[in-house]
Parts: structure tokens; sequence; C-alpha cells
């Protein structure tokens, strides 16, 4: 029971990672009807910039996750009005072609600048041996909690930013419809820039806290993004709330669900941990044919 | 009826395309490039120079009736160029070259069915890797295991292909959207991970692939004199001889789907394409008609998988992955998305590009040296030029060098049109249904 | 002087011309209305105004060219637009609904406009926390006129507002243009079917027809005329 608590907490802090992601995805998604398949290479790179400013200029760690998350956001800021806007949304092909360009050149830049070997990357929270609560027994790690922390700080941040401010009232706007916004005085352009920014920006933050668990390198977003394929999808892929709640279930699924499936049921002992990726796959696959617009999507999903 | 002026215009481009295929020759056999990447150059400027000067006078340089006995006269040329030329070129080139043509024709076979989905359909695909895959190790693992001969594998490859497609199509291509490169994406991901199971691993050889043995099945036995094979060593026997063999499935392939274009439910794909709305409101069953596209296209590609075991007498489950999938993407957009030949053409300039991407730096180009573009043989940033040709396909050729080769031939040459019969204009409607590639409107 | 001043002009879809050459003009203070059957061009003719199509010609707005400006712009210039089909944010709660309009406001009189449109919209009050989505026809187009005025417009450009609405609604509605006009001295430019409402609230009027303007006359002039009786009136 103990060991099941503990791999609970490991499972809800992937999941929040994975949520933090997804909840990137929707923003764009949301807003456009696009998919920014770039999302895992900008934020592999922001936190290559993290350990630039934290490890090699000695910054404070969370100061320098911050930095390389707003860097990436200013990057794509740049993409989105160089690369992405000066195309019809509705016409998907360009900007997959593009956004995968714009993975592989961060890909191969940060492989190329920073090394193709695999890098240890610190925690923001104490994550030394002894660093954990017990509760009933199970040791619940502080760099797992914070991590499931910092997902609720996000998520409150980002339903301010779009309730409270005017750009986030002009961003709902946008994501509504489009052609009123601009009849209303909004700047679309502006608006979508801004939503392209603050995707950066939280993917940014998940790489800086997903490097330590996983280390770093070039690809090691990849999984991750996949993951929060599915996370968007069960949650509904326009729905800030159902991208976070999606990751959390994914999260939990793959590490304490997954295991004792593995354990106790017989004929599944093939179950490993490099199969949550088939399992996120089926899982988009399943989502899609029973629901799909998610748990928590509007049902705006236009079937032909 | 034959109209040439400025002839001197039609001089250059012919001169320039001329020089352009010797340089292309040259530089496929020689390893030392010499002074033959400028005369490219100067081609292609040549070529851009002649189309530019005919577009600004407004018209053709060369004007001509279609059937005309000059008319006649140039088709009949050109295809026999490019029936020269596919008779030709294992016996032009040496193995190695050979190898890449081979290369390039599993992979199109592949790239058809990636276009029959996005181009003639216009739903995007990141999967066809995988279902490459699928054919690739179905043949590795009846071969070795079952005791199949390699041709009797694809009467089991092309069934269960099409059901995979179907069952990996069926819930994503019921909504519209980027729902159908999400799902296939996340296949791409997770399809050498099943390959790797424990259990699945002793079949498909896990981490480290499987081998096949293919020696003693292809073998050109008494094709050998046909074939001109006698005297040749041995890599360069088994080259020409896979070549063979991989361009009968090829032309194949392309024969067939050039129909399935043209059948009446091909028709209703593109409608699909053209016109949602429309094309529901005249009774074609959408949802039904992509997802049978997508089978298909799905099938073509397990076809272009079996062509690679075939050629490389192996398959390995990280071959088949999401790098994969973009390369697909990437060959059918270098080509031409909206084109039959842009399969066969982008394969082919992928896989030589890629060639020389991994392969010259750009400081080895002609011994030119500026420091500032030194990157070193094998450095992770030549993985940006594919980043780097994505974008650039994405913004200024929309429409792959297919589209270009048309603009530019069109600017040079026009063929007047006999005056068509009702019949002739449907079938013509059918004959490019591609209309315009959707270029990017900059605002 | 003319608040807004439209002058030969032509508007594009693609390839296919839809305006061929419109020239009209609103007075300060006045409502004024296009006539026409579906597909006349007289939604195209307020998109022209608003930037919307592609457009040649002139618009002059307080004398100043607009042809050519982003939409968001002309907005900021005093033009408000209730697009056919109402043009509300359907997953925006009528509050929201109203704060977007007056996006392009500064002043801190935002939230006392709203309640004063809510006064005069009192359905709207009733619904204000819910997604304007859920909203009825008539519940709709309120909100979107409301919306539109929300930004204080010199000009309000109506689109077909009694298009699917209850008779009743649209006297309604009708009833509150000409008292919005009358209070607020907004000039608009309303395009309708309608004719016997459109200009029972109007002074002049044009009749628009395969994208070119065919008759022109005050209210008064329009009701008499024979076509206009027979095409627009059904008498």
């Amino acid at each position: 029971m103990s060991l099941f608590l503990q791999r609970m907490i490991e499972g809800l802090s992937n999941g929040a990672m994975y949520g933090v992601v997804a909840v990137a995805l929707v923003i764009i998604f949301k807003a456009t009807t696009l998919i920014n398949f770039a999302q895992g290479g900008l934020a592999m790179f922001g936190a290559y910039m993290a350990n630039v400013f934290a490890i090699e200029q000695g910054l404070p760690l969370i100061v320098g996750i911050l930095l390389g998350a707003a860097v990436m956001a200013v990057v794509a800021s740049g993409i989105e009005r160089v690369l992405v806007r000066p195309f019809d949304p509705a016409n998907h092909l360009p900007v997959v072609l593009i956004t995968f360009g714009i993975a592989y050149i961060l890909q191969a830049v940060a492989a190329w600048k920073f090394g193709t070997e695999f890098k240890s990357f610190p925690s923001p929270f104490p994550s030394g041996p002894n660093d954990h609560i017990e509760i009933a027994g199970a040791r619940l790690r502080y760099e797992r909690l914070g991590v499931v922390l910092v997902l609720m700080i996000m998520v409150g941040l980002v339903h301010l930013i779009l309730n409270k401010t005017k750009i986030g009232l002009a961003f709902r706007a946008v994501s509504s419809n489009t052609e009123s916004a601009k009849l209303v005085g909004v700047k679309t352009g502006r608006t979508l820039n801004f939503g392209w920014a603050l995707a950066a920006m939280f993917g940014g933050v998940a790489g800086g806290l997903v490097a330590h668990f996983t280390q770093l390198d070039s690809g090691f977003m990849d999984k991750i993004l996949i993951f929060s394929f599915a996370a968007a999808t069960l949650g509904g892929l326009d729905s800030i709330n159902g991208a976070v709640i999606g990751g959390l279930i994914i999260g939990l699924v793959e590490s304490p669900v997954q295991p004792m499936v593995r354990d106790y049921v017989p004929g599944f002992h093939f179950l490993t941990s490099d199969l949550a990726l088939l399992v996120a796959f089926l899982l988009i696959l399943a989502v899609l044919l029973v629901k799909p617009a998610g748990l928590f999507g509007t049902t705006r999903v236009e079937r032909v | 009826m034959i109209k040439l002026q400025r002839p001197w215009i039609l001089g250059l481009g012919a001169a320039s395309l001329v020089a352009l295929g010797l340089s292309i020759i040259h530089l496929l056999n020689k390893e030392k490039a010499g002074f033959w990447p400028f005369l490219a150059i100067l081609a292609i400027a040549g070529l851009a120079g002649a189309t530019l000067t005919a577009q600004r006078a407004g018209e053709p340089v060369l004007i001509v009736n279609e059937g005309s006995r000059a008319h006649r006269t140039w088709q009949t040329a050109g295809w026999g160029i490019f029936a020269f030329f596919v008779v030709a070129t294992p016996y032009l080139l040496d193995s190695f070259r050979v190898q890449q043509v081979n290369k390039s024709m599993y992979f199109a076979v592949a790239v058809l069915g990636v276009n029959l989905i996005i181009g003639y359909s216009g739903l995007i695909s990141l999967g066809h890797g995988a279902f490459m895959g699928v054919g690739a190790f179905l043949s590795v693992i009846l071969v070795e295991d079952y005791g199949f001969k390699l041709w009797q594998t694809l009467f089991v490859i092309i069934p269960l292909a099409f059901v995979i497609g179907l069952i990996v199509g069926i819930p994503a291509l019921r909504i519209k959207g980027l729902y159908l490169a999400l799902v296939t994406f996340a296949l791409s991901y997770a399809f050498p991970t099943l390959l790797k199971i424990e259990g699945i691993d002793k079949r498909t050889g896990g981490d480290l692939g499987r081998n096949i043995s293919l020696d003693k099945q292809v073998q050109p036995g008494r094709l050998k004199g046909l074939l001109g094979l006698n005297g040749l060593d041995a890599p360069a026997q088994e080259q020409i001889y896979k070549y063979w063999l991989m361009a009968l499935v090829t032309g194949i392939s392309f024969l067939l789907v050039r129909n399935i274009i043209k059948s009446r439910a091909g028709r209703a794909v593109i409608a699909i394409k053209e016109n949602q709305i429309g094309a529901a409101v005249s009774g074609v069953p959408l949802t039904t008609y992509k997802v049978i596209t997508f089978g298909i296209s799905a099938v073509f590609a397990s076809v272009g998988g079996w062509l690679y075991a075939l050629l490389f007498s192996e398959a390995n489950p990280n071959t088949f992955g999401p790098l994969l999938a973009i390369s697909l993407l990437l060959a059918l957009v270098l080509g031409g998305v909206y084109t039959l030949q842009g399969a066969l053409v982008g394969s082919l300039l992928y896989v030589f590009l890629d060639d020389l991407r991994t392969r010259v730096t750009l400081t080895s180009v002609a011994g030119w040296r500026p420091s500032f573009f030194q990157i070193a043989e094998g450095s992770p940033l030549t993985q940006a030029v594919l980043g780097l040709v994505l974008i650039l396909i994405a913004f200024f050729a929309p429409g792959g060098v297919v589209f270009i080769a048309r603009k530019v031939r069109a600017s040079l040459i026009r063929v007047i049109p006999t005056i068509p019969t009702a019949d002739v204009v449907a079938s013509a409607a059918v004959d490019s249904p591609m209309s315009e590639p959707e270029v990017a409107t900059t605002h | 002087m003319s608040v807004l001043e439209v002058q030969d002009v032509r508007a594009r879809y693609g390839q296919i011309e839809a305006l061929h050459g419109v020239s009209l003009n609103v007075e300060d203070g006045e409502v004024v209305v296009v006539l026409g059957a579906n597909g006349a061009g007289k939604t195209t003719t307020l998109r022209a105004i608003c930037g919307m199509v592609a457009t040649t010609g002139t618009v002059n707005l307080h004398g100043t060219n607009i042809v050519g400006t982003d939409t968001a712009d002309i907005v900021r210039m005093g033009v408000a637009h209730v697009p056919q089909g109402r043009g509300t944010f359907p997953e925006l709660s009528v509050v929201d609904n109203l704060n977007v309009g007056a996006y392009v406001r500064k002043d801190k009189e935002i939230s006392a406009d709203i309640d004063k449109w809510f006064e005069i919209f009192p359905r709207l009050a009733e619904r204000r926390t819910q997604l304007a989505g859920s909203l009825s026809g008539g519940e709709q187009q309120m909100l979107a006129v409301a919306r539109a005025m929300m930004s204080r417009p010199k000009v309000l450009l109506l689109d077909e507002p009694s298009l699917g609405l209850a008779p009743l609604i649209i006297d309604d509605l009708f009833k509150q243009f000409a008292s919005i006009n009358a209070e607020l001295g907004t000039t608009m430019l309303v395009v309708e079917q309608n004719a016997n409402l459109a200009l029972g609230i109007a002074s002049r009027g044009y009749v628009i027809e395969a994208g070119e303007i065919v008759l022109s006359g005050t209210a008064e002039e329009l009701r008499n005329d024979d076509g206009v009786r027979a095409a627009y009136l059904g008498v």
C-alpha cells in the first residue's frame, strides 16, 4: 500500500509534467486548430537554456528555468510572426512542415551546441536522499510534490491571464470567433502571437522540470510530447482543464497502475515502462473513437 | 501549327537543362566535385533566366498545337528519353549509386501511399513509416519463420496492411482537422516500442533487428544474360537485378495509383478534398471513401516496406519510427504533393540529398573554404538541413519540384489544346485534379 | 459632411467580382438602408467598408480613405459592424461579450455602459453569466447589437438584423435602433431584405442589384417606387 501511494505521487508528478505541455498544445489548438509539433523541441531547448543560465552562469535554478522559458517564449513569438502567420491556418500542411522543420533545427542546434551525451539536470526542489515526508510508510519526495505544486500554480496562472487580463479576453475572443474578434478591434495576429509565447513559456517550464527525471539530451522531450498529445486528446483538445486532468490520468495509468497490472494480472508480464508509448497511442485511438471531443472539450469537433 | 519567337531563350533553357543533367551525372559518378557544382548552379540560373525573360515577354517562346505532328514527335521523344534512362540507369552508375536509386524506389512506393492520403484527400499522415515497418517485418518473419517465398508474403502483407490502416484510420478520419496527423504521429512513436515488447521481440529481433536470407530467392538465374549481368562483380549484379525487380513493382504501383485516381471512387475522394459539403450533397459517402483511401495508402507503404526488406535483407524496429515518416513527407513535398510524378522525383531527390547531407560537408564542395560555413562531417548540425528544407519548401515551393518544372515549361512552351469535346473536358478535369496547390498567401 | 462616403467600390472574392462600382454616402446622424435580394452584394458592401474583403475604390470615413486599412484599425476609428448571423462569441459569457465589445476603449466607464445596455435589453441582464452560445436567436441579436455599441461607435453597420427572428422581436429590435439613433446620434447603415421595417427607421435608402446600385432616394420615394413595392414590399 505504501508503495502504491509512493507510485501514485510519482504518477501524479509525471502526469503534471504531461499536463503542462498539454496545456501548451491546447492554447495553440484552441485559437487556431493547429498542432504545434515543435512544442517538444521548444521545451527541450528551454531546458538547455536553463542549464546555461543556472549551471554555467550560476544563477539560481528557478531563475534559470524561468529565464530559459522566457527565452523560448521570445523565440516562439518570433517563429509565429515570421514562419506561421503568413499561412492560412485552414491550410494545415505548410504549418505541419514548418513546425517539424523547427523541431529538427532546434534538435540539431542543441546537439551541436550542447553535445550529444546525456547531461544530468538538478531539480529546483530538495532532492537529496532524505528530502521526503513519510505518510503511512510511503516516502513522498519533495522533488515529486514540487512538480505537482508547479502544475497547480501554472494552471492558476493561465486561468488568471485568460480571465482577468485584457489580452486574455482578446485571446478568448479570437479562439471563439476570429472574424468577430477583428470586428471588435482585436488585433488577431498579435493575440495569436501572445498565445504562442504563452504556450512556449509553459513548455519551457515543463522542460526544466522534466529534465531532472529524464536527463538532458536533444530528444528528451519526444516521449513527453506524445504523452501530452494523449493527455490533450483525452481531456479535449480545446480544454485547458481537460489537458491537465488528462495529463494526471495518463501519469497515474503509467506509473502506479501499469506495474500493478503487470505484477498481479496473469498474462501481462510483458508490460514494461517503454510500452507506455503504445498505451498512449491506443488511448488516443480509443478517445477519438468513443468521444472525439474528449472528456472536457466542447462538442465543436466537426464530423465529416 | 508551330510558332517560335526569340529562339535564343529556348536555346538557353535547353542548354541549361543539358548542362544541369551533365553536372548531375558527373557529380553522381565522381568523388571530386571540381567545377561541376558551379556549372549546375549556372544551369539553374540559366533556366531561371530563360523563364523570367519569357514571363516578362508575356508570351511563351514556343507555341504548338496539341496533337500536331511536332507535338506528337516531341512527346514520343520525351517518353523515349525517359525509357532510355529507366533502362540505362543501372548500367551507367556504380553499384553504390544503383543502390541509392533502388532506395529511391522503395521510398517512392511508400510516398505514393502518403500522397494518396495527403495530396488527394487533404489529410496529413505522419504514420506511414509504421506501415512500411509492417511490410518489412512481415516479409522477414514469414520468410524466416514460416518458410514463405518472398513474393508469397505479399498475399499476407497487403490485406493485413489494409486492415491495420482501417483500424488506425477509422477513429481519426471521422473528424475534420489535424486529428489524423496526431494519431499517426503517436503511431510512429508507438510502433517501434510495440515491436520490442518481450515476446514479440523474439520475432522482430528487438533492438538489434533481424536479417532475412534472400540469397537463394533473389537470383537472376536464366535472366543473367538478358539483363547484361555477365562479367559484372557480385555487388553490381545484385544491385542491378534488384533494380529491375524494384522497377517492376514501382511501375505497377504507379499504374495502380493512376487508375485509382481516375476511377469513379478516386474522383469522389478528390471531390472530398475540393469541396466537402458539395461532395456530401452529391451523395458521396465521405468517411467511407476516406477510410478506404487511407487503407489503400497504408498498403502502398507496406509494399514499400516489403521492397525495403528485399533491398537490404534486414529490418530493424528503430528504422520505422517518426524520422522515417517525416522523411516520407519531406520526399513528397520535395517532389510535389499534388502530382503523381512528385512521388518518384521527390524520393530520388530526398535520397540523394540526404546522402549529400551526411557525407559531404559544405567545405568539401569545390575545395572552397569559407570558415564561417565550416561544419565537420557527420556533425549533428547537418540534421538542421532537413528542417531548413521543410521550411523552405513550405514558403517557396509549396508544389514541390514538379510544380516548379511545370511552371518553367509553361512559361517557355504553350501547347494549344484542340477544341475539346465535353467528354474530353470531363476526363481532363480528372487528369489534373490537383488544381493549384494552395500557395501561401502572405498578408 | 458625409460621415461615410463610398465611391466606386469594387470587391472581389478570389476571381469573382461581387461589387462592380458601388457608391453611396451616409450623413452624420442619419439612418440609411440598403435594400437588395440575396446575393445582390449587400453583405459584401458592409464587408468592403470594414476591410474584410479585397476592395478597390474609395471608402471615406470622416474624410479619410480607409480602403486597405486593417479591420481592427477601422473599428478603432469608430465603426462597429453587426455581421450577418450575429457574430457573437459563443464560448464567452454575455458579460464578457460586452467587455470584449469595449476592447478598443481605454476609459473607465465600461462597466457603467454594460449596466446601461443591460437596462435597455433586460433579457441579457438575466443571462449575464450564461455563455452566449446558449442564448436564443433574438437574445443573440440583442447581444450582438449591444456588443457593437459597447465600442461607442460613430457609425453602426447592421447586416440583416431581422434575419431568422420572430416578428415581435424584430419590431422591438427596430424600435431600439430608432431610439439608439435618436438618443446617441449614432449614424447607421442598415442592410435589409425586410424593406418595410428598414424604411420605417431610415431617412434614405439605396437598392442594390447584382453588385450595382440601381436606385436611390428618400425613404418616402423608395416606398412609393413601383419596382421597390413589387420586389421588396410585396405589394
